[in-house]
């Protein structure tokens, strides 16, 4: 066989010419990702159903039927979002049975929208891959499933919360991935495991059938080596969805096009606040290279101030815990996953035994927090106070983007931490977030991409840029991307 | 401000959430931690802002009024962790006496 093909668009291409079978293909991405399963990567492997799929596929092209834009492309997908018949557990345990002795997942009745979205191109769904629970995590070390290792250095954290899914496009194990991304969940562990993430404009990608957190900053969004491949995925993901009001009827762009355009005469910002002392000297000497690179090709690089960027990590923590104690009700031990067997015959009882059983501790820390700020007396002191520090932070970012096109930033004040680092405090992990949180909060698009490499204690570590436009502003985000790509993506 | 064991203890109520002694006392300290890390947000003067809401959402957009498949019953109902042909099972919760 030539050469194996690396990307999604060459996989798509192949397969639809007939060169390759989606079930060559899928064997091969099986085949990887059982050799390297000490990654922890999937938390299911669709093995059975993959391969059934990619012969279906297969059969459809012999018949001379077209196979769509993924044809054959293996996907691997959040375990949070849901997949027909397929075990979907948010990486909980209580969304999971202990059926005569093993554990099982819950089996959505449906898909979710993305899902179906994929199908309908010719994608294979590969596995489910590992994540923090409930999406709440920086480094996936809240996993019930355990953490997930980093593919450039197995005793340091992928990020998170989408840590499986960015670990399984690093190690080749998958060519594409979803993740979803409440406050820099796709984007710092895309940033340190070195792929590209993409974490779309609130409401351009529809959220039905994805395990709510946060449901005012979650977004789904594409994991993929390459920046070309992430834009195809989120062209073919994006768009208004009947079944999810917030998903935005506002016309999709053209990212794939876009990622062939020249950058010359585009304004990029560098935010001061960013380029602080927190962020370590090794990132910042890789970004400072991309920069450089972005100016040779004809940016205009200007510096600019968003002056609220350190209050985003307490904004984020008030309204996303307060949002989630709302959306985690649903998980009460009557319509799915685990039932305490020690609840007796109350039905209170029945609720908290459950999900005193099921939820992790990140889970219940946050439950708590955010059942506190929303409680009465302290509902206009946490709640309301965060709420109105939300529209500073907007505002920062609006009156940015009056002067630049899109901003230049870390993903992450540093490269991958080891595993146990910063577990057992929760503010230093939710610093870890501090980059990535002001942009969720404000709703608009962000773009992790890898620009280079920093050496650390003999392991060279992923570095990653993030790139954030104003609302519906991917295409600027893809050009700038594809920019890096070609200019030091791949030193 | 500190946050005490019986505060955490009556969220984790309202919150129908069990907490043993130990994950009580682990969750009073940190969540005094956090707590007090937030309070960063009283350095700001917001008396004159309106709350952020949500974000980008100008209109709900309205789907046609077209009947579509919702999921089967008997493929939901599999899936909980008791349940009759009728519904899912719980304990009884209302008093007949």
């Amino acid at each position: 066989m030539s050469e194996q093909p690396q990307n999604c668009i060459d996989i798509a291409a192949r397969v639809s010419a007939g060169e390759l079978s989606a079930t060559t293909v899928t064997e091969q991405y099986l085949e990887r990702s059982r050799a390297r399963a000490s990654l922890n990567a999937f938390v299911y492997l669709a093995e059975r159903e993959a391969l059934q799929r990619a012969a279906e596929l297969d059969a459809k092209r012999a018949r001379g039927e077209a196979l769509g834009r993924l044809a054959g492309v293996p996907i691997a997908i959040k375990d949070a979002i849901c997949t027909r018949g397929m075990s979907t557990t948010a990486g909980s345990r209580i969304l999971s049975r202990t059926v005569d002795g093993v554990r099982r997942g819950w089996e959505p009745p449906f898909d979710a929208t993305v899902v179906q979205r994929l199908l309908a191109e010719g994608a294979v769904v590969i596995g489910k891959t590992n994540m923090d629970e409930f999406a709440m995590g920086s480094s996936n070390e809240n996993s019930s499933y355990g953490p997930v290792k980093n593919p450039a250095d197995e005793t340091r954290i992928p990020g998170g919360s989408s840590g499986g899914s960015a670990a399984a496009v690093a190690a080749g194990l998958a060519p594409a991935s979803l993740g979803s991304d409440t406050g820099g969940s796709i984007r710092q562990p895309a940033s340190l495991c070195g792929v590209v993430g993409v974490k779309p404009t609130f409401g351009r990608v529809s959220r039905y059938g994805l395990v709510a957190y946060a449901s005012s900053l979650d977004q789904i969004g594409p994991m993929t080596p390459d920046v070309a491949s992430s834009a195809r995925l989120l062209e073919i993901l994006a768009g208004a969805d009947g079944r999810d009001s917030t998903a935005s009827a506002a016309p999709v762009g053209q990212y794939e096009a876009a990622c062939a355009r020249p950058i010359a005469g585009l304004r990029i910002g560098l935010p001061r606040q960013y380029f602080g002392d927190g962020l370590d000297a090794g990132v910042r000497a890789v970004l400072e290279r991309a920069l450089s690179a972005l100016r040779d090709a004809g940016a205009q690089v200007v510096e600019l101030d968003l002056p609220h960027t350190d209050y985003g990590v307490a904004t984020y923590y008030v309204l996303a815990t307060a949002e989630a104690s709302s959306n985690l009700s649903r998980f009460d031990g009557v319509r799915f996953g685990l039932r305490s067997e020690r609840s007796g015959g109350d039905l209170a009882e029945l609720y908290s035994a459950s999900r005193g059983e099921g939820f992790g501790a990140e889970v219940k820390r946050r439950i708590l927090l955010g059942t506190y700020v929303l409680s009465a007396g302290y509902y206009d002191a946490y709640y309301g106070k965060a709420q109105r520090v939300r529209t500073l932070i907007r505002r920062d970012f609006d009156e940015a983007f009056r002067q630049v096109d899109v901003l230049f930033t870390p993903a992450s004040p540093t490269a991958a931490f080891k595993l146990g680092e910063k577990n057992e405090d929760p503010l230093s992990m939710y610093l870890a977030d501090v980059f990535t949180l002001p942009a969720s909060l404000a709703g608009i698009p962000g773009l992790s991409v890898p620009v280079g490499a920093v050496d650390v204690d003999g392991s060279r570590l992923p570095v990653g840029a993030q790139l954030l436009g104003p609302h519906l502003g991917e295409e600027q985000l893809f050009r700038v991307a594809a920019e890096l790509e070609r200019s030091v993506g791949r030193s | 401000m500190a946050i005490t064991e019986a505060e955490v203890l009556h969220v984790a109520r309202l919150a129908r959430l069990s907490l043993s002694e130990d994950e009580t006392r682990r969750a009073t300290h940190d969540l005094a931690r956090v707590l007090e890390y937030v309070r960063k947000l009283d350095e700001l003067d917001t008396s004159n802002l309106e709350p952020t809401l949500t974000v980008g959402v100008d209109a709900a957009p309205l789907r046609d009024d077209r009947v579509l498949p919702g999921v089967d019953k008997a493929e939901v109902l599999a899936q909980a962790p008791r349940s009759s042909e009728l519904g899912f099972m719980v304990p009884g919760f209302v008093d007949e006496s």
